[in-house]
């Protein structure tokens, strides 16, 4: 399994119980959905897979290695194995598109030129190689989701993770991303995708996680 | 080139393009600096400059050694034996009766007086440099010489070359603290440079870290950004100095004149200058890395 989490638990300062004995596993290749509504703790599971949070108790297991057991210097690594898509977009509007997608290649040290060129790559997948030059803010909101999952998938990695890729997205625009996400799933990455729009999720045979209230129910 | 050499070189260029790109801050910054590196600088070069002139009058203790006129020169290598054991010596110069006439006859004024005497009422001596801090030591000595043969008179006033070394020492001092406490409020005006430019930032850290960036990555181009403010802030100061100094000169070589006399401040050697140029280097890059670590370490960040 490349994920496995065992009785995860996650209280934040406060007293907050966002997770509470989460178990469920994630083999290599898979394409999963996480639903519930707002507040079920979506979020926070997937912030807990590349270390974003830390959970309270329980284990968690990517690729075999225990990130409970990983020190804080140890994560960044850990992090470069995934691509993420953030519910925030954090695009960066004083850069352009292309600059926007080379960045987690630079801010990981790879060679220029290779970094370009994956760059390029990247945004000719989602259909965006003609709009390099522009900055985010002249794109429509499908074509800055599709920006974010380019820069996600950048660096290649084995395991995506999208927290509400398609809120704030029209019907055909939340369609696209998830074309993408499958097209991607398809070569070999695993794809978990936190969304609470079930209709949308019911097109797809993939397997769905039920979070309620912290709790992990179907 | 390897891509930790190449990230340096980038967050160096990225740094001073990000330092032009707000020059009226830059500038406040430098200034805020370079004051207060000055302000310790100024009063090391004028205790450089005081105690090179101290070294000018003579303020290291010197003692003289009168022998009586009819010392012979067993006598006299006894004494010079004696003084050869001692470690508070420095240097010491034997004057021959007769070279001291000498010396007096060729002083202005003296040489007539002189003319008159019909036989040299001068003694040999010996003329002894000190070394510096072995005033007890020279007092011992000077004792144990008063007791020997033919010694008629043992000169040692330590007195006020021990005060005026001890002013030195004071100031030295006072300017190490003054220079200590300022270090402070470099580090503190750097930590809030670099702070604001954290916050313009904030975004690309925090995306940064989420896409696997160490900390050592994120950090880097904000600490070539404090060692260059602090360096600027260093090269302020020198300018302050050289402009404080060459005003000071005019002044100073008038009295110096005044007094038959070509003193004039000098400006540090080379070597100090690097020094403190390295100095304000890293006291901006010391300001950098704790504001950084204060931000990469707050409670709350992803």
């Amino acid at each position: 399994m490349i994920i496995s989490l065992s009785r995860i638990n996650k209280r934040y300062p406060g007293g907050y119980e966002a997770l509470t004995g989460v178990s469920f596993g994630i083999e290599a290749g898979e394409m999963v959905f996480i639903t519930g509504h707002s507040g079920a703790g979506k979020t926070t599971l997937l912030k807990l897979l590349p270390g974003i949070e830390r959970a309270t108790s329980g284990t968690l297991l990517i690729n075999g290695q225990n990130v409970g057991a990983l020190r804080d210097r140890a994560i960044p690594y850990l992090r470069r194995s995934f691509g993420l898509v953030f519910q925030d977009q954090k695009l960066l509007h004083d850069r352009s598109v292309f600059e926007n997608v080379m960045f987690p290649l630079s801010a990981t040290g790879h060679p220029l030129r290779e970094a370009a060129r994956r760059a390029r790559a990247a945004l000719d997948k989602v259909g965006l190689l003609d709009r390099e030059r522009v900055r985010p803010i002249t794109l429509s909101g499908g074509e800055q989701q599709r920006l974010c999952v380019a820069r996600a998938v950048v660096n290649r990695p084995s395991i995506l993770i999208a927290d509400e890729p398609t809120a704030n997205l029209d019907a055909e625009s939340a369609q696209d991303i998830l074309e993408i996400f499958r097209a991607f799933n398809q070569v070999g990455v695993t794809v978990l995708v936190a969304t609470h729009d079930q209709a949308l999720v019911a097109r797809y045979a993939s397997r769905m996680l039920a979070l309620d209230h912290g709790r992990l129910v179907s | 080139m390897t891509p930790w050499l190449r990230h340096h070189a980038q967050s160096a260029a990225d740094s001073l393009r990000r330092l032009g790109r707000a020059p009226l801050a830059l500038t406040l910054n430098v200034i805020a600096v370079g004051i207060a590196l000055a302000l310790p600088l100024g009063g090391y070069v004028i205790l450089e400059n005081l105690g090179a002139l101290a070294e000018r009058v003579g303020t290291e203790p010197q003692l003289s050694v009168f022998f009586a006129l009819d010392a012979d020169k067993s006598e006299i290598d006894r004494v010079e034996a004696e003084l050869k054991r001692a470690s508070a010596i420095r240097a010491m110069r034997f004057v021959p009766r007769d070279e001291a006439l000498r010396a007096i006859r060729r002083s202005e004024g003296l040489g007539e007086i002189v003319a008159t005497l019909k036989a040299n009422p001068l003694p040999d001596a010996f003329v002894v440099d000190l070394a510096p801090g072995e005033a007890d030591a020279a007092e011992h000595l000077a004792a144990t010489l008063r007791q020997m043969p033919k010694v008629a008179r043992v000169q040692f006033d330590a007195a006020w070359a021990r005060r005026v070394s001890g002013l030195l020492r004071l100031g030295r001092l006072a300017v190490g603290l003054l220079a200590a406490v300022l270090a402070v409020g470099l580090v503190a005006v750097t930590f809030n440079a670099v702070r604001l430019q954290i916050l313009t930032r904030r975004d690309e850290i925090e995306l940064a870290g989420l896409v696997g960036a160490t900390d050592a990555y994120i950090r880097r181009p904000f600490l070539y950004q404090g060692s260059a403010l602090g360096l600027l802030g260093g090269l302020a100061a020198a300018v302050i100095i050289l402009g404080m100094v060459t005003l000071l000169n005019r002044e100073v070589t008038n009295v110096a004149q005044a007094y038959g006399s070509d003193f004039r401040l000098r400006l540090l050697p080379l070597r100090d200058w690097v020094t403190m140029l390295g100095f304000s280097a890293v006291i901006g890059w010391a300001g950098a890395y704790a504001s950084v670590s204060r931000y990469l370490h707050s409670p709350g960040r992803e």
